[in-house]
């Protein structure tokens, strides 16, 4: 449908409309439309097959349709449907087709009557979809254990549930010229900066494409268009996470089909963040924070640093450490950096098998990367054994904070080539390089390294630290305070 | 310009400061240590002028033609002071590829140049941030280092057996420490311009206070060997070693690579802000151009800008100029009224 | 403009011949050495590749030399033990602190007679076990090449443990 096509006015004549909506449509076979007379007046009841609960519509709509008293006019029918009549809790009117037609795909039930040039429409969505269930990411011990799902109005109602106060606004809109994919903008009114609300709005009504099928396709929009290596958006499956962010003042993007929330702004130090840590006690909490971020080093740093000293430093390991690296080497036919990258990669090739291929085969998949590929490698001689325990505990470290798993996964690559090349002074640039892109990561006034950089005190308490709630409760923090402009 | 608060700009400063001691070379002894503190507060005495200045909204950038090319002249010098000073040391502290002649130094050279681009090209405020974060990070990594080099401490070392002249300590702490373009330059774009002198002391004053204390750890380490030092703080850092079988003198090159890419960088984005100033049609290329510029001044004239009374009246030729300027101007004020 | 830079310098880094750089089993680590009047021995930490003595007093030349002699490239950074001889102690352990980059606690001692004949004889761990021992029991002076270089710095008296072939030496 054209965007003249989308303004059109509904035609009063049913038969015509018809025509048109069948046209329109390509007769597609799953637009059911049920033509019928009601209180004297020709009507037709339009549905989408598997979109809307066929017992809402049995039960509900056509008992009460059909048994209408007769009217003088059609607007007097509408009047009386609207007025009189509760058939659904989310009836709505459309005078074009553009509005029309998108509700009908949506799943309301869509009352045209002959005569009337507009359409009544019915909420009795029924379409298919998955059941609340665990989050696949994002594991929690002590929390809860609700996820998102792909229905965007599920998604609010779990926001809801757990945010019961009139501050919290959820504002629906759709983007996406052919999909007219449902996104939901939630912030706390008294909480959210009106600048950062009217910005990611504004960034929002800039998205002109033709279907919005994931939350990929939204946050570049509503990131900055310089190269950042790391998002200033987050992404969470939870709605208690998304909840806590939104008390903070921040922003939430929902988008219909995806089982993600996008938060806007995040920061570094959240990536390190489980909700775990406000369930344990603060000296626990602490303690695995900062194994956390521990884990993130190792991840990035280990294979190449291993490399590095191996090939260039080799005095900084002890003498012990040092035989058993060249005991080691000896029958290994490649040099220390091209086994590493090998190793990396063939870590990634299971890595994304694991995630791609069908669950029968995923047996075979552990056999051959553990066995044949782990043990059979190393007896070889292929690869090294420890250079195969760096990158394990690097693999290890890495899924320890999935959330900065792409980003975890190239910059080891590139540690391991500046390593690889220029020992520990190649590290040392790349670090600098990598520090100022994360630093210059801002969007909306927030920078991304804080509270580190620039340096807040207060925000240390839920950083560095995890302060218990008593400190934390008369706080009242909100992401504002992080907004350059206000210092 | 953007602004960067108050912290962000001492760790940009200390940053080259430190790494400027990194590279300090020679014979050092406590009358050294008293002549860098000494040398930190000439320095502040010379740039309070400046800093008034700057109290009353007068900023590098505002300033006439002349002053801003004599402080890009000062601060491709200065880049090339420190590009030589990494030449001299690095190979001290196992850089790869430095003993490999004249291509190895370019390599070395050619790497951090190209950081550095990147870097002034995502801006102050970045550069600033990271500085901080940097700053933090290589302070405890040296802290490591000198706690366990402590444990090999000579007290004795901190007897002054010769007679040093005190004067000639003060002129090489002069001209080691600061970089005053940046300085002024930086001071400049900081938040609060109201608190602007009260932060240009607190740095000199930390600036002196660390270089002294930098000094003599050195000394009490390298106190037995300091005639055959050459390099008595990258020495003092290589001695450090917490196990008989354990090294940690990589912590140091880490540290003393990540000063070197922020040092230089500092005084890459006061030349592309000058240079922006100075020729704005320059849209693109500024910093590249500066910074090739610093590689050629540090390899044909570094061993020049080493000598202690060259760094000396570079470092104080900015400050002085503005000093005058500032005089000048009251006259023609006090004359028109 | 980035990217250009990026185009250009990876490949300049690449073709400065860093693929080629040696890989630690391409090495030989020393783990003693004895610098005698006439000779230096050195003897590394992997037992197959013996001990080496080069006919010659400076260690500077020296060390090419053995790296000829057993076709690797000699790793220093690792010396646990240095034996002196009949030589210039002074200028020897400059050389050694700064072109061989030894371990500050690399020890430093004298040798009663040849120390090559020593460290034929002796198993380098086992003498740097002895003087470790006799550290710990005061019966040795301390002996890191950073204490023994400030002594001869300073014009103090030599004071280095005795080494001969049947172990540590009381003073003479």
């Amino acid at each position: 449908m054209t965007r003249d096509e989308d303004k059109k006015v509904i035609r009063s004549g049913l038969n015509e409309s018809l025509c048109y909506i069948k046209s329109v449509t390509g007769s597609s076979s799953d637009v059911l439309i049920n033509e019928f007379t009601t209180a004297g007046i020709s009507c037709a009841l339009l549905c989408c097959d598997g979109m809307v609960s066929s017992q809402a519509v049995a039960e509900t709509l056509m008992p009460a349709l059909t048994g209408i008293p007769e009217v003088k006019n059609p607007a007097e029918l509408f009047r009386c449907i609207r007025e009189h009549m509760l058939l659904s809790t989310d009836m709505a009117e459309s005078d074009d087709y553009g509005d029309m037609l998108r509700r009908l795909h949506s799943g309301f039930a869509i009352l045209l009557a002959e005569g009337m040039a507009k359409a009544l429409a019915f909420g009795v969505q029924g379409y298919a979809s998955r059941s609340v269930q665990e989050p696949s990411g994002e594991g929690n011990i002590l929390g809860s254990h609700e996820g998102f799902t792909e229905v965007v109005r599920t998604n609010m109602s779990m926001l809801r549930r757990r945010l019961k106060t009139s501050e919290l606004v959820m504002k629906l809109s759709t983007v996406g010229s052919k999909s007219m994919t449902d996104i939901c903008l939630c912030y706390m009114k008294d909480r959210v900066p009106e600048k950062l609300l009217k910005r990611i709005e504004s960034s929002l009504g800039e998205i002109n494409l033709e279907s919005v099928l994931s939350t990929g396709y939204v946050r570049p929009f509503v990131e900055r268009r310089s190269f950042e290596f790391f998002s200033s958006t987050g992404l969470t499956e939870r709605p208690d996470v998304l909840c806590s962010k939104l008390v903070e003042g921040r922003v939430a993007i929902l988008v219909d089909g995806v089982p993600y929330g996008i938060i806007i702004p995040r920061l570094f130090c959240e990536s390190f963040h489980t909700l775990d840590d406000y369930a344990y006690k603060p000296y626990y909490s602490i303690f695995m924070r900062w194994i956390r971020y521990g884990a993130f080093i190792i991840a990035i740093l280990l294979p190449a640093v291993y490399t590095a000293i191996a090939m260039y430093h080799p005095e900084l390991l002890n003498s012990t450490l040092l035989l058993l690296l060249v005991q080691e080497e000896e029958n290994a036919p490649l040099s220390i950096i091209t086994e590493a990258v090998l190793v990396l990669l063939m870590y990634e090739v299971i890595r994304e098998a694991g995630i791609r291929l069908p669950k029968p085969v995923g047996g075979a998949v552990s056999i051959i990367s553990g066995l044949i590929i782990g043990d059979a490698a190393v007896k070889s001689g292929l690869v090294s054994t420890p250079l195969l325990t760096m990158t394990a505990l690097s693999a290890l470290g890495g899924l320890v904070v999935p959330d900065l798993a792409p980003q975890i996964t190239v910059l080891r690559f590139g540690f391991l080539v500046a390593g690889g090349m220029l020992g520990l002074f190649g590290i040392s640039l790349l670090a600098c390089a990598v520090l100022t892109n994360i630093c210059a990561t801002e969007d909306y006034g927030f920078p991304f390294t804080a509270p580190l950089s620039p340096f807040f005190r207060e925000g240390m308490g839920d950083t560095v630290f995890r302060l218990g709630f008593r400190k934390m409760q008369n706080r009242g923090f909100t992401v504002e305070e992080y907004h350059e402009q206000n210092k | 310009m953007n602004r960067i608060n108050n912290s962000q700009f001492i760790a940009l400063m200390l940053i080259g400061d430190v790494f400027v001691l990194f590279c300090l070379s020679g014979t050092v002894t406590a009358m050294t240590a008293t002549g860098f503190g000494l040398g930190s507060l000439l320095q502040l005495i010379i740039c309070l002028p400046a800093m008034f200045s700057l109290k009353k909204g007068s900023t590098l950038l505002e300033s006439g033609k002349f002053l801003q090319a004599a402080a890009l002249v000062l601060a491709v010098f200065r880049g090339g002071l420190l590009f030589s000073l990494l030449w001299s040391t690095s190979e001290t502290v196992y850089i790869p590829y430095e003993g490999s002649g004249v291509s190895g130094k370019l390599l070395v050279a050619g790497l951090i140049a190209a950081v550095c681009v990147y870097i002034s090209s995502s801006g102050i405020k970045a550069l600033a941030r990271s500085a901080l974060i940097a700053a933090a990070l290589g302070g405890l990594c040296l802290a490591t280092v000198v706690i366990f080099a402590l444990a090999h401490m000579d007290r004795e070392a901190l007897e002054v057996t010769e007679r040093q002249g005190i004067f000639s300590q003060i002129l090489r702490g002069f001209g080691a420490g600061g970089s005053l373009s940046s300085l002024i330059l930086m001071l400049g774009c900081t938040e609060n311009s109201g608190s602007r002198r009260k932060t240009g002391t607190v740095y000199f004053f930390a600036r002196g206070i660390l270089s002294a204390a930098v000094i003599l750890t050195a000394v009490l380490i390298c106190g037995g060997i300091m005639e055959i030092t050459e390099f008595p703080v990258a020495m003092a850092a290589q001695l450090s070693q917490p196990f008989p079988v354990q090294r940690i003198d990589a912590l140091f090159l880490i540290v003393f690579s990540v000063f070197a890419v922020y040092a230089v960088c500092v005084e890459a984005v006061t030349a592309d802000n000058l240079l922006n100033q100075l020729i704005p049609k320059l849209k693109k290329y500024r910093s590249t151009a500066a910074l090739a510029a610093m590689c050629g001044v540090g390899f044909f004239f570094g061993k020049a800008l080493r000598q202690p009374w060259v760094a000396a009246a570079l470092a104080a030729a900015l400050p002085v100029m503005l000093a005058v300027r500032l005089i000048f101007r009251r006259r023609e004020v006090s004359s028109s009224e | 403009m980035k990217k250009m830079l990026m185009l250009l310098l990876f490949p300049a880094v690449l073709l400065t011949g860093c693929s080629s750089r040696g890989n630690v089993n391409e090495k030989a680590y020393l783990r003693a050495a004895a610098v005698d009047g006439d000779s230096v021995t050195f003897v590394f930490f992997n037992e197959d590749e013996g001990t080496v003595t080069v006919p010659l007093s400076d260690p500077e030349k020296a060390k090419p030399a053995a790296e000829l002699a057993i076709g690797k490239e000699i790793f220093t950074g690792h010396t646990e033990i240095v034996l002196l001889g009949d030589c210039d102690r002074e200028e020897v352990l400059k050389h050694i602190l700064k072109k061989w980059r030894v371990s500050p606690s690399c020890m430093a001692v004298e040798s009663d007679g040849k120390g090559e004949i020593i460290l034929k004889a002796r198993n380098p761990k086992r003498l740097t076990g002895i003087i470790e021992q006799a550290q710990e029991k005061d019966l040795a002076p301390k002996c890191d090449i950073i204490t023994v270089l400030s002594r001869l710095l300073d014009g103090e008296p030599e004071e280095m443990p005795l080494l001969s072939v049947y172990g540590l030496e009381s003073e003479k």
